[in-house]
């Protein structure tokens, strides 16, 4: 009976899903933590966290849990002996990072495609098919192509592929997600929005050495000049300002220098691809690599039925549960690249003062929702950014523990004090949030009346509007909510993410936060090149934006791939998954 | 009968017209678009924001944005999708079969069930089986598509192994022929059913209803009284009007084949148009959502021309003029 729940439950989870859509939500299934995972203890036996092939899971927060009988994984799996099966929840074909923003797609590109730069496993970019070098004055990035790297056509990969792939991101009629300006690269606008046929900054020094040429520095350019190698000569050979749909035509027949080769796309269903022998780290060892679509909520089920090898699973009690028993399962649970957070506008006087918002954080009771949605596997977050980052540091942060008595307190410090009716009033004025959500998000579901109830007790009305997600991006760009409740997505750098969100001219600035120490600090934090010159800059941010609070920070949840364990050699981490390094996987 | 036809068809275009202009507004007015959804997560500046705005038109004043679309429309060219970064045309072409193979396949399953218990349930009125039935096929027609899926799914594939659990093809596998053909079976037959078992309700109910009211006209009578045995009565006399109605329903499916299913799609992993067309709602893909709507619009005006076209066909008493 427990288990026909917990797939009613599933599926529960996936019509939230069907209506949420959020993509940046997560449909957990908030069905408590009765079922307590005694597991994390026993994980100890697993060597603290390393797996057999020596990676070091717990250096980058990943609790990896062994497999307790691999002997266990079902007949279907254990015959594919030369293949291995990915499921992943989605793809729209378009296979290339350039183009598509779908993160499956994009994982699909990383077994296909090498970079010039990669994110390492704690987010600091490193050098991946080419050797890089910055000039001191942080002007200038020289890229070499590594020896060896070819395209499966067997032609050498050269600075022109590279080249190319700069003039598509620039080109005045690209109208993918990424965003080249960010770079700075010299004669970029003369490009795109002017009538100059070749960028002043990029130059082809010799057939494997390229140098682009910034007109500013900045610490996080080296992730925005990240791009990957595509063939020129089988995209666009000729390709002249203004191609692009020449290039997109191609998207569905890649040519890259990666560690599979492209076989075969069926639309919506499935990627097949093959080893390639070249490869210029050494061969895979898995000869056939296949994606395959997992309806959402069936993660595991095919994981342990046995039609798919891996898969991320939503970290749920049932879940851990399910997958421990199976015994030929391991756990790589890490936590999530982002945080789920409250904003208010503070265009509105009643939330520009800092000790309302405070206020508002101390009557939030974080710990029990977050513990009520997620059990043991989310944290409470109180700065913007990932454990798992280098520039993460709390020290000395206040943590706000729920507190209604200090509260109410900080609202009377504030003027909003207790009317004859027992609400908060100032200047004849009543307060009372109108907070804007998604419907069936499982954060929100048990966020919102517990928030409803404890603002009550310290005297402030909340009325809740639903919206959906498009509806509830659009209005938030424009500025025109009062208080809602979303989810951000962090990138390895710490200012390519939040800078953009926080610094007053921000694009996605979209609660008229306004601090010039903030503007200023992170200006200065993208002058400086190092990452130990950056990370105290970085630290001092995070100090002010805690006590500052321009979002009530929430939750950081965790996700987790669940893998079957004849097949050995994964190294992920929250930045890297293991898609860069999946040749080195083997079945055992 | 070829003229009414012709006059058929050329009434079609106003309302097409009609049609496009009130899907195209109702699209337009929801708030949200392609990509404010996506500007936060992906980081972009604000210059960038704007420029993928008038790239992908959606600054354009909304009667701009319809001759636009118009225009391009009469020439066949439906625009491209802004998820798929394809031809709206090619999209659809791409996942609408895949659909329409699991529709088929319930529909003929349901005309194969629902016909007989319905001729059963109505020559057996208010017996036992007719009550069994009658209780199975609103038992169809209330549950929840995803409910009866995922209970099949547990019992079936998680359970029993008998099945796969999601999607069209083993993955990894190239089967040619008869393998492919057993393969492809394996994994359509429980989104088949469900579907089936979900609309068998309502055409047993029609039929019942129908052979119910021919039995008791006169000419049955007749026939009774001719001393004929009640078989041929049935099947032969009764079952022949009683089944124009059925016939008009199933020009009325036409549509249901090719729109896609979405909640049984999603839930069986099934590349079909319903899930890309829900997807193209949430991420407001406007020119697949509005090629989408616009296809499903006219088959549903070619499904009633069917169906009134077959009504002249199998009952001689009504003329198209």
């Amino acid at each position: 009976m427990k288990r026909r729940l917990s797939i009613l439950a599933l599926s529960l989870a996936v019509v939230m899903s069907l209506t949420a859509c959020g993509g940046n939500s997560n449909t957990g299934d908030a069905s408590g933590s009765t079922t307590s995972a005694a597991g994390t203890s026993a994980s100890a036996e697993s060597s603290a966290g390393v797996s057999a092939t020596g990676f070091d899971f717990a250096k980058y927060k990943v609790d990896y849990i062994q497999a307790t009988d691999a002997s266990k994984s079902p007949k279907v799996a254990s015959d594919r002996k030369d293949s291995m099966v990915i499921g992943v929840s989605d793809t729209t074909g378009i296979f290339s990072v350039l183009f598509g923003d779908n993160s499956y797609d994009w994982y699909m590109c990383y077994t296909m495609f090498d970079f010039n730069i990669d994110p390492d496993f704690d987010g600091k970019a490193i050098p991946a098919a080419t050797d890089f070098k910055i000039s001191d004055d942080g002007l200038k990035y020289t890229f070499t192509i590594k020896d060896g790297v070819k395209f499966w056509d067997g032609n050498p990969a050269t600075a022109k592929d590279l080249e190319f792939t700069y003039y598509l991101l620039a080109d005045p009629k690209y109208d993918g997600p990424n965003d080249i300006t960010k770079a700075y690269i010299k004669g970029l606008d003369a490009y795109k929005n002017g009538s100059a046929t070749t960028i002043e900054g990029i130059k082809v020094v010799d057939e494997k050495t390229l140098e682009i040429t910034c007109d500013k520095a900045s610490g996080a350019a080296i992730f925005n000049l990240q791009v990957p190698l595509m063939e020129k000569n089988h995209y666009a050979p000729d390709f002249q300002k203004g191609d692009i749909a020449k290039v997109k035509e191609k998207l569905s027949t890649p040519m890259g220098t990666g560690q599979y080769k492209f076989v075969e796309y069926k639309a919506g269903q499935e990627l097949k691809l093959e080893a390639n022998e070249n490869y210029f780290k050494g061969a895979p060892k898995i000869k056939n690599l296949i994606f395959s679509i997992t309806p959402e909520g069936q993660e595991l089920q095919r994981v342990m039925a046995g039609e798919t090898d891996i898969d991320m699973a939503t970290v749920s009690p049932d879940n851990m549960k399910a997958a421990k028993d199976a015994g030929f399962i391991e756990i790589m649970r890490f936590p999530t690249n982002g945080f789920g957070y409250v904003s208010f506008n503070e265009a509105d006087p009643k939330f520009s003062d800092v000790k309302v918002r405070q206020a508002l954080m101390y009557a939030l009771n974080r710990k029990a929702v977050v513990e009520k949605v997620y059990g043991e596997y989310a944290n409470v977050v109180n700065i913007p950014e990932s454990n798992v980052s280098w520039a993460y540091d709390d020290e000395g942060c206040n943590t706000y523990d729920f507190d209604l008595d200090k509260a109410g307190q900080l609202l009377d410090e504030a003027g909003w004090t207790l009317n004859a009716d027992g609400k908060r009033e100032k200047d004849g004025k009543v307060f009372t949030i109108k907070f804007s959500c998604m419907p069936q998000n499982a954060v929100t579901d048990i966020m919102v009346p517990v928030m409803k109830d404890d603002y009550a007790k310290i005297g402030i009305d909340v009325t809740i509007e639903n919206l959906d997600w498009p509806t509830l991006q659009e209005k938030s760009s424009k500025k025109q909510l009062e208080a809602f409740f979303m989810a951000a997505g962090l990138t390895p750098d710490p200012d390519s993410s939040m800078a953009n969100v926080f610094k007053s001219k921000g694009p996605q600035n979209y609660n008229n936060y306004n601090n010039p120490k903030i503007d200023e600090l992170y200006d200065k934090g993208l002058a400086e090149l190092t990452v130990e010159a950056r990370k105290p800059i970085y630290k001092e941010i995070y100090k002010i934006l805690n006590n500052d609070l321009p979002f009530l920070y929430v939750y950081q949840r965790s996700d987790m791939w669940v893998a079957n364990a004849r097949i050995q050699g994964y190294e992920t981490s929250s930045f890297r998954e293991f898609f860069y390094n999946i040749y080195k996987c083997e079945v055992k | 009968m070829w003229n009414y036809i012709a006059r058929r068809l050329l009434q079609m275009i106003p309302i097409v017209i009609g049609v496009s202009i009130i899907i195209f507004l109702i699209i337009n007015l929801v708030p949200g678009n392609f990509i404010d959804a996506k500007a936060q997560t992906s980081h972009m500046s604000q210059e960038q924001i704007q420029h993928l705005k008038d790239l992908y038109g959606i600054n354009d004043p909304i009667h701009v944005k319809y001759v636009k679309w118009i225009s391009g429309a009469v020439h066949g060219d439906f625009g491209d999708s802004f998820t798929h970064q394809k031809p709206v045309s090619k999209v659809i072409s791409t996942f609408v079969w895949n659909s329409f193979l699991i529709a088929i396949i319930a529909f003929i399953l349901e005309l194969l069930i629902a016909i007989p218990i319905g001729i059963i349930s109505a020559t057996h009125q208010y017996s036992k089986t007719d009550y069994f039935f009658t209780v199975i096929a609103l038992i169809g027609i209330s549950l929840p598509s995803f409910f009866l899926g995922l209970v099949l799914i547990k019992v079936f594939a998680v359970d029993l192994k008998w099945l796969p659990l999601a999607g069209l093809d083993t993955p990894g596998t190239s089967f040619a022929g008869i393998q492919f053909l057993l393969d492809r079976l394996k994994h359509v037959i429980l989104p088949s059913l469900v579907l089936a078992f979900l609309s068998i309700g309502q055409l047993m109910r029609y039929t019942r209803t129908s052979v119910l009211e021919i039995i008791k006209q006169d000419y049955i009578r007749t026939a009774r009284a001719k001393g004929l045995s009640e078989k041929v009565v049935v099947y032969k006399h009764a079952l022949r009007n009683a089944l124009i109605p059925v016939v008009t329903y199933i020009g009325i499916s036409l549509p249901s084949l090719f729109a896609g299913a979405i909640i049984t799609e999603s839930i069986f992993g099934i590349p079909g148009i319903g899930k890309i067309a829900l997807d193209a709602v949430t991420k407001r893909d406007y020119p697949l959502l509005m090629g989408f709507s616009m296809f499903v619009a006219v088959l549903t005006l070619l499904g009633n021309l069917l169906s009134d076209i077959l009504y002249a066909v199998v009952d001689p008493r009504v003329k198209l003029k």
